[in-house]
């Protein structure tokens, strides 16, 4: 009964809505209206994404030097020796979390022609919900609430060779995320993986790191960038699960997979389309051999100096430091001229080894206990939302950690206004650390984007629809 | 062969003239996209085609004495109805859910169960306060929400079709389905 009055609800819309709507996807599905907006949308990623590849192979080539070391089981450990319980009533953001990023493709060729592809074998759907805390790095980025984890092993390198053993592999929740049924698995990753991941286990309501995580983008169960194989031959069950669309795919041209073909096929298209783009891109791409780009993706190259993720913009590729997951004041743009830019001071490997506890403090603060300190109505507010981000400065050759916790309240007589309150902790290579204001903040780390900008106590207002 | 169509008005006297002509030119014009709209429901050429030739005698049948204003949405709206009574019908007969319209089990959580003429009340009651909702919003918006919820187009067709990622599509659709609950739990729509 509930669908039938869903459907007629949606039946019953104003007509003249109808007909806005008929008229506008009339012309939309228009052949040659479509062509035309698939063809800019290509030219204007393809400018974006081959700098990704670009520098992506370097940065692939250097992993697959290392790789020979990175064999066995890749450990999931949780250091935590007293696990910090959270609070049920507020949702909590700890820590930052990135994995390499490179632009969403538009198309399902897209994901293949110019991403790393793998063939993997799901083995284990880890018991327990996780999270990504947001992060910032300029542009935002779009996490499902939660998702499950997907242990994998790593049986072939279609393009890209030198992956580790062993992967995570994040679903959004909101998949069906068993595909330990499947022999074969065909991945899409146009994210590189992050080396070391702190998530927040949500059953649990503690830490837990993990090395080499992948995620799987929305476009991914959507755009065929999870492909599933039984017996070596397309298995198109996997769209017949909660969450996976296949779209109408596979049988879309170029795309490397098609109804009951062949995992090697698959294998054979993905390395063709690989190829033609590798061919296309060197044609179109500018020269990034000057010295000093070659310095800098030197520099950044995984497990030399540390930990680097990368982040396309629409014409620089910028590598952001993080240490155990949290981002740091240090990165590296790179533009399509080959022009490199330093940001904030390099951390040495004699600073990585004395280094504040970010992580250690954020797990054992009581977050219950600590009040927004400078709104005066406590009483009168609900406290919707506390989030707490961590982040790593070197400034004037001195390294210090800071977490910010964010308070976002809202008046219990009217649920409309709306209230924000921040603090800071800031902490030293010493163990020592305590709340700073903001100006006293700023001394120490310079006028970074961590430092909230918004007027204590005043109130705001919920923009309803 | 000439791509002007006539114009609605003129089809529609068409009809009241009784003149076999306008179930010719209401296929010219809307032909291809009544089939479309059928096809996305019932993943089948032939049964949508039949959709499609039973809505041209919906509208000769009903044309008199209706003098629809909004042609298209009418004619929209009688394929849409009776593609989904024949997905109905199919499921019925084969005791399958009604899980083939995915789209539409987004939206389930916002709507209660009820009788069946409380239903098209409430249905009626609903259906206005989804369409204030989408006055009040985008065009861009409006279009994505009607192809998936009216039309029912997978996400990767809608993102094709505005030439964005389906990523962008999700995330409009999401924004959309958190603005419209907190709307309907308002209106005490949610149980």
């Amino acid at each position: 009964m509930k669908n039938e009055n869903l459907i007629n609800a949606v039946s019953a819309i104003d007509d003249d809505l109808i007909e806005e709507f008929v008229k506008e996807d009339m012309k939309r599905s228009d052949p040659k209206i479509i062509k035309r907006k698939k063809e800019l949308h290509r030219y204007l990623y393809a400018v974006a994404a081959c700098l990704v590849l670009a520098i992506g192979l370097s940065i692939l080539m250097p992993i697959i030097a290392r790789t020979n070391r990175l064999t066995g089981t890749v450990p999931l450990f949780n250091h935590l020796e007293d696990p910090t319980q959270f609070s049920n009533k507020t949702s909590y953001h700890f820590g930052n979390f990135k994995t390499g990023t490179s632009p969403s493709p538009t198309s399902p060729t897209e994901m293949y022609d110019r991403s790393f592809s793998i063939v993997a074998k799901a083995v284990e759907v880890l018991p327990d919900l996780y999270s990504i805390p947001e992060y910032e790095a300029g542009t935002r980025y779009y996490h499902a609430d939660a998702y499950k984890v997907l242990k994998m092993n790593v049986i072939n390198n279609i393009f890209g060779n030198g992956f580790p053993n062993e992967i995570y592999y994040l679903l959004p929740a909101y998949l069906d995320p068993d595909l330990t049924e499947y022999q074969h698995i065909v991945l899409a990753l146009t994210q590189l993986g992050a080396e070391d991941a702190l998530l927040i286990n949500q059953s649990r309501m503690r830490y837990e790191k993990f090395s080499f995580t992948f995620m799987c983008a929305h476009q991914n169960n959507t755009n065929g960038g999870v492909l599933a194989f039984n017996n070596n031959k397309l298995d198109s069950s996997l769209w017949e699960k909660k969450g996976w669309d296949g779209g109408g795919l596979p049988g879309a041209i170029d795309f490397p997979a098609d109804y009951g073909c062949s995992l090697d096929y698959t294998i054979h298209a993905i390395q063709q389309l690989n190829k033609e783009f590798t061919a296309r891109k060197v044609s179109s791409t500018k020269d990034l051999k000057s010295e000093e780009a070659a310095s800098a993706l030197s520099y950044v190259q995984p497990f030399l100096n540390g930990s680097f993720i990368q982040k396309a913009f629409s014409n620089e590729i910028r590598y952001y430091r993080t240490i155990s997951g949290f981002l740091t004041n240090e990165s590296i743009s790179l533009d399509e001229n080959g022009s490199v830019k330093k940001y904030g001071e390099q951390f040495t490997k004699e600073d990585l080894k004395k280094l504040p506890d970010i992580e250690k403090l954020m797990t054992t603060l009581d977050f219950e206990k600590i009040s927004p300190p400078h709104t005066k109505n406590l009483s009168q507010v609900n406290i919707d939302y506390v989030s707490v981000i961590g982040k790593y400065y070197k400034n004037n050759g001195v390294i210090y950690g800071v977490i910010r916790i964010n308070w976002n309240m809202s008046d219990k007589k009217d649920n409309d206004m709306l209230y924000r309150d921040d603090m800071y902790i800031l902490m030293t290579s010493d163990g020592a650390y305590r709340p700073v204001e903001r100006d006293e903040l700023q001394k120490y780390i310079g006028d970074d984007k961590i430092i909230n900008k918004f007027e204590y106590g005043k109130i705001s207002w919920r923009v309803n629809v | 062969m000439t791509t002007e169509y006539l114009s609605d008005e003129k089809i529609i006297s068409l009809f009241w003239q009784r003149c076999e002509t306008a179930i010719t030119e209401t296929d010219r014009k809307y032909g291809n996209y009544l089939l479309s709209i059928a096809y996305h429901i019932l993943k089948n050429e032939a049964d949508s085609e039949e959709c499609q030739n039973d809505t041209y005698l919906g509208a000769w049948n009903s044309i008199p004495p209706q003098k629809p204003d909004m042609f298209a949405a009418y004619l929209a709206k009688i394929t849409r109805r009776l593609a989904i009574n024949r997905l109905t019908s199919d499921a019925r007969q084969k005791r399958i859910p009604l899980s083939k319209i995915e789209p539409l089990s987004d939206l389930e959580s916002f709507l209660p169960d009820s009788s069946n003429v409380e239903g098209e009340m409430e249905a009626k009651r609903i259906a206005g306060i989804i369409s204030s909702y989408l006055r009040g919003i985008k065009k861009r918006r409006r279009y994505i929400f009607l192809c998936r919820y009216f039309a029912l187009y997978p996400i990767a067709e809608i993102a094709a079709r505005l030439g964005v990622s389906s990523s962008t599509v999700k995330k409009d659709l999401a924004k959309i389905r958190k603005e419209l609950g907190e709307i309907l739990k308002n209106e005490e729509v949610i149980l």
